[in-house]
């Protein structure tokens, strides 16, 4: 016999995001999904957040990679909870999924929280496509990555709400065209907001901290 | 490979329809996958394959309907397909958006598309 089904392959981790969604909705937790290929520097970003904003916003950050405690051991002595998920426990995904978050979430006081970073596991290609339940998506591109990264990857810019364009220190050593990354980026997204900074230097970062604090308000 | 991610919710959903319809061996799936899930067909083959041993849908037949990337400019309504992404891009070799009146904003119209159409079993 042959069955019509029309079901969307990915809706069972939809679901779950959607449940890990309305739970930090209720709890007034702004989430957000950090994604970049490894190396761009997530890590870097949130040492500096964390370092800045913490006594300003209640954060929280679940830190996705595929082995080690690395980023947790960078980032702890901020005083903030952090969950250090290692797919490799969950066959060595190259991604977080919907599932990974929700029982992430039960370590969390998260009615003290403001916002929830959730560092996904550096990859410019699988994290577009799963949902965690995040209010918003980041990615962060490096200059040192090159310009045509938002061509070859569509879908990871087409679903961004921001995007950082980091190690902008670095540019001069480059050959790096901010312009067309730029022109690229917006070409399938046109409401995406771009910020240029370098996480290690501190160039650029207020623009940073304006948004997280406008996603407190 | 998300792949592997894609295979085990397929196997959910399949198993899920299978005991809903009593079906005791699942012969054939087609699936429709757009281009913008960089999805290999060869590694989801695989996936299925090695995944589905010892369910309900091992053997069976997996049929993948690529459908490929289309763009609409919101300038001029020009519809168009891609042969390759640097066609879209502003980079240097040309190909300043939209080929038909170099617009700057596109939409996908075709190509999300990632979902299980139909299965068959007995």
């Amino acid at each position: 016999m042959e069955i019509k089904v029309l079901t969307d392959l990915l809706e069972a981790n939809d679901t779950i995001a959607q449940e890990n969604h309305r739970l930090l909705a209720d709890c007034g937790v702004k989430a957000i999904n950090l994604m970049s290929s490894p190396g761009a520097g997530k890590t870097a970003l949130l040492e500096k957040t964390l370092s800045v904003l913490k006594d300003e916003i209640a954060m929280g950050v679940i830190l996705g990679d595929v082995s080690t405690s690395r980023d947790a051991e960078r980032l702890a002595g901020y005083g903030i909870t952090l969950l250090q998920i290692n797919t490799r426990h969950f066959g060595g995904t190259c991604h977080l999924d919907a599932n990974m978050i929700k029982s992430a979430l039960s370590h969390f006081d998260l009615n003290k929280l403001d916002i929830l970073f959730i560092e996904n596991v550096g990859n410019l290609v699988c994290p577009a496509a799963i949902n965690l339940g995040e209010d918003y998506k980041v990615v962060i591109l490096s200059v040192t990555e090159g310009d045509d990264k938002p061509a070859k990857y569509p879908a990871m810019f087409e679903k961004a709400d921001l995007l950082i364009i980091n190690k902008i220190d670095l540019l001069p050593h480059t050959d790096c065209n901010l312009e067309i990354i730029k022109k690229d980026a917006r070409l399938l997204n046109s409401r995406l907001k771009i910020q240029e900074l370098s996480a290690r230097t501190g160039e650029g970062l207020p623009q940073w901290w304006e948004w997280l604090r406008s996603l407190c308000n | 490979m998300h792949e592997l991610t894609i295979v085990r919710n397929l196997l959910r959903i399949v198993e899920e329809k299978a005991r809903m319809h009593g079906v005791k061996q699942i012969t054939g799936i087609r699936l429709v996958v757009g281009e913008l899930n960089l999805v290999v067909p060869e590694t989801l083959h695989f996936c299925f394959e090695v995944a589905s041993r010892g369910t309900v849908a091992q053997g069976a037949t997996l049929e993948i309907k690529e459908v490929p990337l289309e763009f609409q400019c919101n300038n001029c309504g020009h519809h168009f397909s891609l042969s390759s992404r640097k066609e879209i891009s502003s980079g240097e070799e040309g190909g300043m958006g939209c080929p038909h009146c170099h617009g700057q904003e596109l939409e996908i119209r075709a190509g999300r598309e990632l979902y299980l159409e139909s299965m068959e079993g007995e």
